[in-house]
């Protein structure tokens, strides 16, 4: 190794940065990391927004299947009642017709 | 190295651990404390950006010489017109040691200063950080035998005008 190697490794030698560098740094890291927060923080808000309106349409629909399904619950149970009365009406009519005529409905 | 995205005590101690690198190797190629600042800075500020990048300390310290090395390079580039020294940075009273000679050391400094960029940054890194030829490779993303043939150069320059200089102070400037 000679004395001109020697000397530029004095030169070369490490210093070190003002006091205040790292602190400087941090501060910089830190507005980054609130700026890169910022947009995430909106992103959420949107998300749960969204989520909450998919969430009021969808429980409105069901809420309207429920209503067609027990208005369509009733129809069918009004629909048979109206089948048992008509049925019930039609044997009787029907017994009335079979029924043989006796002398004293033939009189006049 | 992702617990220093969460945790900015983990990050400061990055910085603590590696700053003296960092900053002295651009303090060293600009010859300017604020520029190196800056420089440093933004290389902690692309680090934080990349940490996620980062697998090993080791590939910490690489990836750091490598991105000042480039920023310093890139920085020269941009500023080939307008060089500029401002005066607090030409040289500090009492800065250096007394053992080194004033005039050897400035006449090195000056003459390493300007050596084109690549040159200045192989002769820094291998005298600042002590690094072996083909770690200088790495850093600089260039071919061994190119960072040999670069450092031998820049040696055969340095001692072209030491032997001057020793031959100008011992017989004087017409070498009587």
């Amino acid at each position: 190794m000679d004395r001109m190697e020697d000397e530029l490794r004095q030169i070369y030698r490490r210093h070190t940065p003002s006091p205040d560098f790292t602190e400087r740094v941090m501060g910089q890291v830190r507005a980054e990391a609130k700026r890169k927060f910022i947009p995430f923080r909106w992103a959420a808000v949107g998300a749960l927004a969204a989520s909450l309106t998919v969430a009021f349409f969808v429980g409105r629909q069901q809420q309207k299947q429920q209503r067609l399904q027990q208005e369509a619950e009733l129809a069918e149970t009004q629909l048979l009642e109206s089948l048992q009365v008509a049925g019930f009406k039609i044997g009787q009519a029907r017994e009335a017709v079979l029924r043989p005529i006796s002398q004293e409905e033939v009189r006049p | 190295m992702d617990h220093a995205l969460r945790d900015p005590e983990a990050f400061r101690e990055i910085i603590d651990r590696h700053k003296a690198m960092v900053y002295s190797l651009a303090y060293h190629f600009f010859q300017n404390r604020a520029l190196a600042e800056d420089i440093a800075q933004d290389v902690y500020m692309e680090l934080f950006r990349n940490l996620r990048r980062i697998q090993s300390d080791l590939h910490l310290s690489f990836w750091l010489k490598q991105a000042v090395t480039r920023k310093c390079i890139d920085y020269t580039r941009r500023l080939k017109h307008r060089r500029y020294q401002p005066l607090e940075e030409v040289v500090e009273p009492g800065f250096e040691p007394l053992d080194q000679d004033p005039l050897l050391v400035e006449t090195l400094r000056r003459k390493v200063d300007s050596l084109p960029g690549k040159m200045k940054m192989v002769v820094i890194l291998r005298f600042q950080e002590d690094l072996k030829l083909s770690e200088i490779a790495e850093a600089l993303d260039m071919p061994v035998n190119t960072v040999k043939t670069t450092l031998r150069r820049a040696l055969a320059r340095l001692r072209e005008k030491v032997n001057a200089l020793e031959v100008e102070v011992c017989y004087g400037s017409d070498g009587r």
